[in-house]
């Protein structure tokens, strides 16, 4: 089996940070190579990428379940590659050293199945800390523009009308859209 | 283009086209010789097609094996090559080859570092049925190269989507070959992998790329070479395509095509390799461009008899977004493994590559046919279980579409298109062959090569084993490229100098590598000769562009 364990630090609430990780939906798209998220259930994704393995590109089909979701800081999966014998599990645990930051610390293993277990996991030695690293910069560089964003806007509200027929609409089309994920989203959901 | 004005963009003495070992090797040995050099490349990444390749470089009487005493002579290395090219080669140029190779070897290994050594217990292809065949000795491969010496360039230069080059030779073979994946020591290729630490081609491409770097060459990329530039009596530069821009560049010696075959283009590989149909294993940017360039300036096209190669697609595998193309040469060759047509009939020696691939373009003239193709792999449960398939590891259940699968012979003919009584039948003979461990039809597995490349050593016969365990399996094979080692290519002279129809060199016009026509061999193909004739020939060309002593000592 191999562990890897990767450090984020987002100049982020942690409320913020949570609105946007408790949608397994934002997890998929940041992932190097993202190509497809379906909803399989609550609990179980299906997702596809395009992964670099040397020269070469694979697009591998991988099925995430959710084994733990606690509200706000942690969450744990399991996940297993289609047609390969390849599976793993991961967790995710935030911590606020301070109001505007978040300290992660995401963790992913990978486990080879089968005869050919050694190959799978060497092959995967030199691709999981990658994937790991550009999985956290995006995430964090994702976070922190939302986080950006939220403060102008929250600074225009300041000085602007408080509900204009254009703000409606925009806060309509970003909810249709599923975009409402700036800091006015997340109180919205209750989250802050 | 004729053009005399003195508008470039850079100006330096020798322009290589092609960042594989041919253009490198000419870069370097010209800057070695006081001269400026600068390297083309068509693609986003150096290393060319020598980093695709398990990066072997075959060399007759090479100081390594004749150090640790094997016995060996150029003279013969001469010999063997001129009875593989069986009359199609051309002799001054064989040796011409013969004599500069130990020598190039020599030079790279003391001016950029390269390290090699020989591939112990790795034969000839024709040992020892030929006379000047060697047993071992011939065969070179680089020590482990470490890729973060590479700087900015290690992402730039290109590994392998086909080999395992977190492992040597020494590595795989020593424990039991490409048949015994169940035995390799993994933990050996982990950490190589983890600290980048490249072997087999892309070790090779590696050392040559540093090479560069070592001198201050400049190798830019993504540079598409449209046109030669030539004043009227010799090529003067070239004129390229950089960002969407013109890019012009002089070459006050020489230009080297070092652009590697003719794969990926269709229209070449049919009516100049007489290959219908073929898919190209190596990067979309090898399309036979030095053809089109030599052309324009006259330089004249020469090929010689050749296989086109065969493989398969993995569904999901690709390469620089087109469906990567794998070679079935050591998956067919394997026990509980054969290849058959569509009437169920084995044609060749699946252990030997090139048994297959020229039986594969075989026209019968008297129906007007191509009676073994289309054609198949077909193999029983035991080859899943102990044996990869390309990509796909022993055990591990194929892609859904990639083969059909029936639990008996007759229902996976039909399944297939294949003759399923005529199929089950030739494997009944065929599984008798495994009980007495000859093969008296095709002679599978007598070479001690195919022993080595494709053989399970604990079979009786390494290359041997019976399909009887259901379920049986069926994977159409498609034609594909030799990987950069095409039929076609430029004539040249002992100076790597690209010759025009009158048989004159075209002053300033070099080639090497898989551009250059394999005259030098003929009909004759030996594992690790494309990698040695690149090296070979850029040393030449760069020597000869440079000024500096003609090794060959032809003008």
């Amino acid at each position: 089996m191999l562990e890897h364990q990767q450090p984020i630090s987002i100049g982020a609430a942690n409320a913020l940070v949570w609105s946007y990780v408790s949608d397994m939906a934002n997890w998929a798209a940041i992932m190097p190579g993202f190509r497809d998220y379906e909803v399989v259930s609550d609990a179980d994704s299906r997702w596809t990428l395009k992964v670099g393995v040397g020269a070469l590109v694979k697009t591998v089909h991988v099925l995430v379940h959710i084994d733990l979701w606690r509200e706000p800081d942690r969450v744990e999966f399991s996940y297993r590659l289609e047609g390969e014998p390849v599976s793993g599990s991961g967790a995710y645990q935030a911590t606020s050293p301070a109001p505007d930051a978040t300290e992660v610390m995401l963790t992913v293993s990978i486990v080879g199945s089968g005869p050919m277990a050694p190959a799978w996991e060497a092959m995967a030695r030199p691709i999981l800390p990658r994937l790991a690293n550009g999985f956290a910069q995006e995430l964090k560089l994702r976070i922190e523009s939302e986080h950006q964003a939220g403060s102008e806007t929250a600074a225009t509200e300041e000085i602007a009308p408080r509900d204009t027929f254009w703000r409606r609409v925009s806060l309509w089309l970003r909810r249709l859209l599923g975009r409402d994920r700036t800091l006015e989203g997340a109180r919205a959901r209750g989250a802050v | 283009m004729t053009d005399q004005s003195g508008d470039w963009d850079q100006e330096v003495d020798v322009i290589s086209v092609g960042a594989g070992i041919g253009g490198l090797a000419a870069a370097i040995t010209a800057a070695e010789a006081s001269a400026s050099a600068l390297v083309l490349e068509a693609s986003s990444q150096v290393g060319g097609v020598t980093a695709y390749s398990f990066g072997q470089v075959w060399i007759a009487a090479n100081h390594h094996q004749l150090e640790a005493g094997i016995e060996d002579s150029a003279e013969s290395g001469f010999r063997y090559i001129e009875r593989l090219g069986m009359g199609f080669g051309e002799e001054k140029l064989n040796r011409a080859h013969s004599q500069a190779a130990p020598a190039a070897l020599r030079f790279f290994e003391d001016k950029i570092g390269l390290q090699c050594r020989v591939i112990r217990d790795y034969s000839d292809y024709f040992w020892p049925d030929f006379a000047d065949a060697k047993p071992e000795g011939r065969f070179l491969e680089v020590l482990p190269f470490p890729g973060a010496s590479l700087g900015e360039w290690q992402e730039r230069t290109r590994t392998s989507p086909y080999v395992p080059y977190g492992l040597t030779h020494e590595d795989i073979f020593g424990s039991g070959g490409i048949a015994n994946l169940l035995n390799w020591d993994f933990s050996v290729m982990a950490e190589r992998l983890e600290h980048d630490m490249r072997c087999l081609g892309p070790g090779l491409a590696a050392y040559f790329v540093k090479g560069a770097i070592d001198r201050n060459i400049p190798m830019l990329t993504n540079v598409r070479v449209t046109e030669l530039v030539s004043n009227g009596e010799r090529v003067i530069g070239v004129v390229a395509e950089r960002d969407g821009k013109p890019f012009r560049a002089r070459a006050r010696k020489g230009v080297v095509l070092a652009t590697s075959g003719i794969d990926g283009n269709a229209d070449y590989e049919r009516t100049l390799a007489k290959h219908l149909d073929v898919n190209s294993m190596i990067m979309p940017s090898v399309n036979g461009s030095h053809i089109r360039l030599a052309g324009r300036v006259g330089g004249r096209i020469a090929t010689v008899p050749d296989v086109s190669m065969f493989g398969y697609t993995i569904p999901g595998e690709e390469q620089e977004g087109r469906p990567l193309w794998r070679n079935a040469m050591t998956d067919v060759g394997v026990p509980h493994v054969v290849v058959v047509n569509r009437e169920g009939r084995r044609f060749g020696d699946e252990s030997f590559y090139r048994s297959i691939a020229m039986a594969i373009d075989y026209i019968d003239g008297g129906h007007q046919t191509h009676p073994n193709f289309p054609f198949w792999a077909i193999m029983d449960s035991q080859a899943r279980e102990k044996y990869p398939f390309g990509s796909l590891m022993p055990g591990q259940d194929f892609p859904q579409g990639f083969a059909v699968q029936a639990d008996t012979l007759i229902e996976l003919g039909a399944a297939a298109g294949i003759d399923g009584a005529q199929l089950a039948e030739e494997i009944e003979r065929f599984n008798g062959f495994c009980e007495t461990g000859k093969d008296p039809q095709f002679q599978r597995g007598e070479k001690p090569w195919s022993k080595y490349i494709c053989g399970d050593p604990i079979q009786p016969n390494p290359n041997l084993g019976p399909l009887v365990k259901p379920p049986f399996y069926a994977v159409q094979l498609s034609r594909i490229s030799n990987g950069g080692v095409s039929a076609a290519g430029l004539a040249y002279d002992a100076d790597a100098r690209v010759l025009g129809y009158d048989d004159r060199p075209i002053a300033g016009l070099y080639v090497a590598g898989n551009a250059a026509a394999r005259l030098d061999a003929g009909a004759g193909v030996q594992s690790g000769m494309s990698n040695a004739r690149g090296m070979t020939q850029g040393f030449l060309a760069g020597r000869h562009a440079a000024g500096a002593q003609a090794v060959s000592g032809q003008d």
